[in-house]
């Protein structure tokens, strides 16, 4: 990245969310001349594209629901964001083998930031960018944004004196180009801890009205549920051999586990049974016969008892549940065969099930 | 209906949930000269959405989309000249 720094303007590239933050960050950079550049990295665990996956039609009428932030906001700022597929490394580097550990549930935050800023210093090098920068705010988040772990995340990505926070620049050590007066420091911002008033009153500055809303977190790996189910697939499967289809159906309705090589997911409403009916793509499915009930996508060949137990489970969650024998078909689409199965029983489903949902 | 001539390129994202389609239409978008105009195959509602964003930051053209009764759409997308038309 050195050899630009001779160059009139500064080149920027920044990790794009499209929340609040790093909206203010770009255009913090860009109020002052700086060239800016933005990349989002996909990881397949993120939300909102689980919500996007589900379209459920009331979603799908309001596009502030689904929409991809990080493209909404390269198009509001007039900036190019690049969105990077990184699932296979990032299962591998981030999600399986953190060097600094998980949060409260499987999330990885400081290696996570850590591999996507590495990953930006490469494309950095690329696109002949001066500076990396990040939507981090000082003492935001505890895991992540908290002084040492700035600190840790900028020495461990290789950014040190290249990696500008602009939100919260006041509070850290200057950058390189904040240095040398390429980019002026008494023009980026003091932000620190968890309040927003600084940001929405820089949003309002800036005249920036449509960003998302916090949520209380963005990403399935700090969801407990979701890691539980994370951790069964892992112990059951070739990490190697998970792929994003995979992790879309780990999102999805509840999860049980019968057998070493074989699992049952039922739809908890119709747009979930929906999208596990799509995602069957030849393999075997579940439901009670006239189809008032959830619908299940099986992993995996069931034997004659399994498919009694699988039976039992759709019963369960149907119309039917109070009855004491219902009718379920199961199998693939075109060789389906059809059970009489009880419904499954409130202690049976606590042993199967995967997680709490 | 949409404008822009016959697409030089189809890419056939069905089964694939955003936002990959839009990376395989920005892969197949590096291999045209600007101008040219790429149709994506699609069965995510959600690329209605995002294929607009995705040219309004990328300095491509969004020529409109159609929607079959089985809910197969087909956006076609004009690659633009700027460096960020990439």
């Amino acid at each position: 990245m050195g050899a630009e720094s001779s160059r009139a303007r500064v080149k920027a590239l920044g990790l794009i969310s499209g929340g609040l933050d790093s909206t203010l960050a770009a255009r913090i950079l860009t109020e002052q001349g700086v060239e800016v550049e933005g990349v989002h990295f996909s990881t397949g665990f993120c939300k909102v594209d689980h919500r996007r996956a589900l379209g459920r039609p009331a979603d799908l009428e309001r596009p502030e629901r689904v929409r991809n932030e990080a493209l909404r906001a390269g198009a509001d700022l007039a900036l190019p964001v690049e969105v990077v597929d990184v699932l296979e490394e990032y299962l591998e580097e981030v999600v399986l083998h953190p060097r600094h550990g998980y949060g409260s549930a499987m999330n990885p935050c400081i290696d996570c930031r850590i591999f996507m800023l590495k990953k930006a210093k490469d494309l950095a090098r690329e696109r002949g960018a001066d500076v990396v920068f990040t939507g981090e705010v000082v003492g935001q988040r505890p895991m992540s944004q908290h002084h040492a772990a700035l600190s840790i995340i900028e020495e461990e990505s290789g950014l040190r004196g290249t990696l500008l926070r602009p939100l919260s620049a006041a509070h850290l050590p200057p950058t390189e180009a904040e240095e040398d007066g390429r980019i002026d420091r008494t023009r980026l911002g003091a932000a620190h801890g968890r309040a927003r008033g600084v940001q929405i009153e820089m949003a309002k500055r800036f005249g920036i009205e449509e960003f998302p809303t916090p949520s209380g977190g963005c990403c399935f790996l700090a969801d407990k549920n979701f890691a539980m189910r994370l951790r069964d697939l892992l112990s059951h499967r070739d990490p190697r051999s998970i792929g994003r289809e995979d992790l879309v159906l780990l999102k999805v309705g509840r999860h049980f586990r019968l057998a070493h090589d074989l699992k049952a997911i039922l739809g908890r409403d119709e747009a979930e049974s929906r999208l596990l009916k799509r995602e069957a793509r030849g393999r075997p499915t579940c439901q009670v016969a006239d189809g008032h009930g959830s619908l299940g996508l099986v992993e995996g060949e069931p034997g004659g008892v399994q498919v009694q137990e699988l039976a039992a489970l759709a019963a369960r969650y149907s119309r039917h549940r109070a009855e004491p024998l219902v009718l379920v078909r199961i199998g693939r689409e075109g060789a389906e065969q059809r059970v009489r199965a009880c419904p499954a029983k409130e202690d049976r489903i606590r042993e199967l099930r995967i997680g709490v949902a | 209906m949409n404008e822009g001539g016959e697409p030089a390129v189809r890419v056939d994202t069905r089964g694939l949930y955003c936002p990959v389609p839009i990376l395989r239409a920005r892969d197949r978008l590096r291999d045209l000269p600007p101008g040219g105009v790429l149709e994506v195959l699609s069965d995510d509602p959600v690329v209605l959405t995002d294929m607009p964003l995705f040219c309004r930051s990328h300095g491509h053209a969004y020529l409109g989309s159609t929607e079959g009764p089985d809910g197969e759409i087909r956006l076609r997308v004009r690659k633009g000249g700027s460096e960020h038309g990439r």
